[in-house]
């Protein structure tokens, strides 16, 4: 279980860091869309 | 409702009132590093702590950059408080010899604290160690709470720059917020608790032998029931002021014990009470003034300060006015209120707060971020339950958490200018800046997360006899919600419980940390984006087509649209759980 919540707060914090650069390619998109 | 009721309430603004402005023209001067008279002190520490963290203090952070940090920072404080929860039967300060704590428990609790919610699916004084309570918890209520000042002030410096690409150094940030305005605070504040009558021990718990047993009967699990002679009653001790005082201060919520403000421990007198109160609005409240003041329009600060004012006072006054009604399924008692008796609806109340000072803290309490409670919001009216909830599902932008309330509530600034611009056919301005496509589309990303994770999670519940439905006490409208509450506090970082939910399960305690992350980091995100886009654009100067965001129509577009968002988004929700109820309760029907 201790495995698990430690997986579990990986994926979290990765999913938020892959989010920071999400938001960041938001900007730079084209506008023809 | 009576006149002393709605004195204390009076009272109680009217400090905050005078007390906003000293606050935040002081967290200027600490966040631009300007003098203050406690640089004598407190400079050395910080020095000392660059020294050793290795951070340089005049290094300036992009938004990315400062988003990682908070990453990274939280990360970091997760993981040791799940650490620390699990071998606490191996650490020192365990005078109950407390066992570790279990793993989805304690991951959802370091969730719970690292994000500033608090929320506690477990009752503190038979399951925390007083070294897990000060070391792995108290600790966050700083940590939780400087972070989300930080972030306040790093959105106010993305406003107010002119085309920089940074917007601050988050560990100075988080350091100055830390030493200069949470631990005098506190410390003033904890001194306060105790000359009230707050305990501040290491000592075992008490042991108290009770004048006339009592005989418990419990049913086992094969069906057998059992009598249990009780003659003793044990109670708990601990470092409970100088957490208390972090805990109001920080808007964190989290209590020392289950009771948490309604323990006498925690919160023994009206004064204490009214003390907490105003802890837990100061530091928002004196935000404003520091918005406006860095970004160079004071009267600003003040519209964002009487909107978030007309949203505290509407609260306040539905809830007071839902708890003093009598109910309609009591019928040959006298509920009015009267010399003798406060009348009303006191199930779930302490009787030395009242009816006021219940609806006021309840109010104040989901207005932020804060969650400590000192009275039963499960034991209110359907229409009285429903004013914590509406709080917080407005986002908890009426003076809000600690930072977050602010950060919040200038997402809706940015909504309310976007459409305010919309209305004059002109490309919306704020404070010289021109808010775009971008900058909306983030705005929308903060909003919609936020009732993504409430309702998503809540349907699921709701639809599952076996997982979801098993942990309620309560059927029908109101056993909605106790599970909308749960996620709407979880994801609104609150912390705060509704009650008739037994939540330490691992559905709930891994969803409900799961939406307090998301409600956290995936929130903040957008917002240190904004900020971001913000700072790197130039300044133009207002046109005839500008709307100011200095007068009282700007302050009533923005409470509107914050209604009117809330309401489209959560009305659905809120008509199957506490309307429907309230109609039912009229109807004498009761769940």
């Amino acid at each position: 279980m201790d495995i698990l919540f430690t997986l579990a707060t990986v994926v979290l914090f990765t999913i938020a860091i892959l989010y920071i650069k999400g938001c960041d390619r938001l900007k730079v998109r084209p506008k023809n869309d | 409702m009576t006149l002393n009721g709605w004195l204390q309430i009076i009272l109680f603004f009217a400090l905050v009132l005078f007390l906003a402005k000293p606050l935040g023209l002081y967290m200027v001067r600490v966040f631009e590093r300007r003098k203050t008279w406690l640089d004598p002190v407190l400079v050395p520490c910080e020095r000392l702590l660059y020294r050793v963290t290795g951070v340089k203090p005049e290094e300036e952070m992009r938004w990315t950059q400062y988003t990682l940090a908070v990453l990274v920072f939280s990360a970091v404080t997760l993981v040791l408080t799940y650490v620390i929860e699990r071998l606490q039967q191996f650490l020192p300060f365990n005078p109950q010899h407390l066992a570790g704590v279990a793993p989805d428990l304690a991951w959802n609790t370091a969730v719970s604290f690292t994000t500033n919610t608090n929320w506690q699916s477990y009752s503190p004084e038979s399951t925390m160690s007083y070294l897990t309570q000060m070391l792995g918890l108290a600790t966050h209520n700083f940590w939780s709470a400087a972070v989300g000042l930080a972030l306040a002030i790093a959105f106010i410096r993305g406003i107010a720059r002119r085309e920089m690409k940074t917007l601050g150094n988050f560990w100075v940030d988080l350091t100055r917020g830390t030493l200069w305005v949470l631990l005098p605070l506190s410390t003033v504040l904890a001194i306060a608790l105790v000359s009230q009558g707050v305990v501040q021990n290491l000592r075992p718990y008490d042991t108290a032998h009770l004048l006339e047993s009592q005989k418990q009967t419990t049913t086992s699990a094969d069906g057998k029931p059992s009598t249990t002679t009780i003659t003793t009653q044990t109670i708990a001790q601990g470092p409970v002021a100088s957490q208390e005082a972090i805990k109001m201060l920080g808007t964190n919520g989290g209590g020392f014990f289950n009771a948490n403000s309604a323990h006498p421990f925690e919160n023994p007198t009206p004064l204490s009470n009214l003390l907490q109160m105003l802890a837990i609005f100061l530091i928002p409240a004196g935000l404003t003034v520091t918005l406006g003041q860095m970004v160079g329009s004071p009267r600003h600060g003040w519209a964002v300060f009487a909107a978030m004012s007309i949203l505290w006072l509407a609260g306040v006054l539905t809830c007071y006015w839902a708890e003093s009604q009598v109910s309609p399924l009591i019928h040959g008692a006298d509920q009015h209120v009267s010399l003798s008796q406060s009348g009303g609806n006191m199930e779930g109340k302490e009787v030395r707060f009242g009816i006021a000072n219940s609806a006021l803290f309840a109010t104040v309490t989901t207005d932020a971020s804060c969650g400590a409670v000192n009275a039963a919001h499960d034991s209110f009216t359907p229409l009285g339950g429903m004013v914590p909830m509406v709080n917080i599902l407005l986002g908890e932008i009426v003076f809000g958490g600690v930072g977050a309330g602010l950060y919040g509530m200038l997402i809706f600034v940015v909504m309310a200018v976007f459409i305010a611009g919309l209305m004059v056919g002109r490309t919306p301005e704020y404070l010289g800046k021109k808010i775009e496509g971008y900058d909306v589309q983030l705005a929308m990303l903060y909003l919609l997360i936020f009732p993504l994770v409430i309702l998503v999670f809540s349907a699921i519940s709701v639809l599952s006899p076996s997982f979801g439905l098993s942990s309620l006490t309560n059927h029908g409208p109101h056993g909605l919600s106790e599970i909308l509450y749960a996620y709407t506090s979880a994801t609104g970082n609150n912390g705060s419980a509704f009650g008739g939910l037994s939540p330490n399960t691992h559905w709930y305690n891994t969803t409900l940390g799961i939406a307090m992350f998301v409600g956290r980091f995936l929130m903040l995100i957008p917002m240190l984006a904004i900020a971001g886009n913000l700072a790197s654009k130039k300044s133009i100067p207002p046109s005839a087509g500008t709307f100011p965001v200095t007068t009282p129509l700007f302050t009533v577009l923005l409470t509107s649209v914050i209604v009117i968002v809330g309401a489209l988004t959560f009305f659905p929700a809120l008509s199957l759980g506490p309307i429907l109820e309230h109609l039912l309760l009229r109807a004498g029907h009761s769940f």
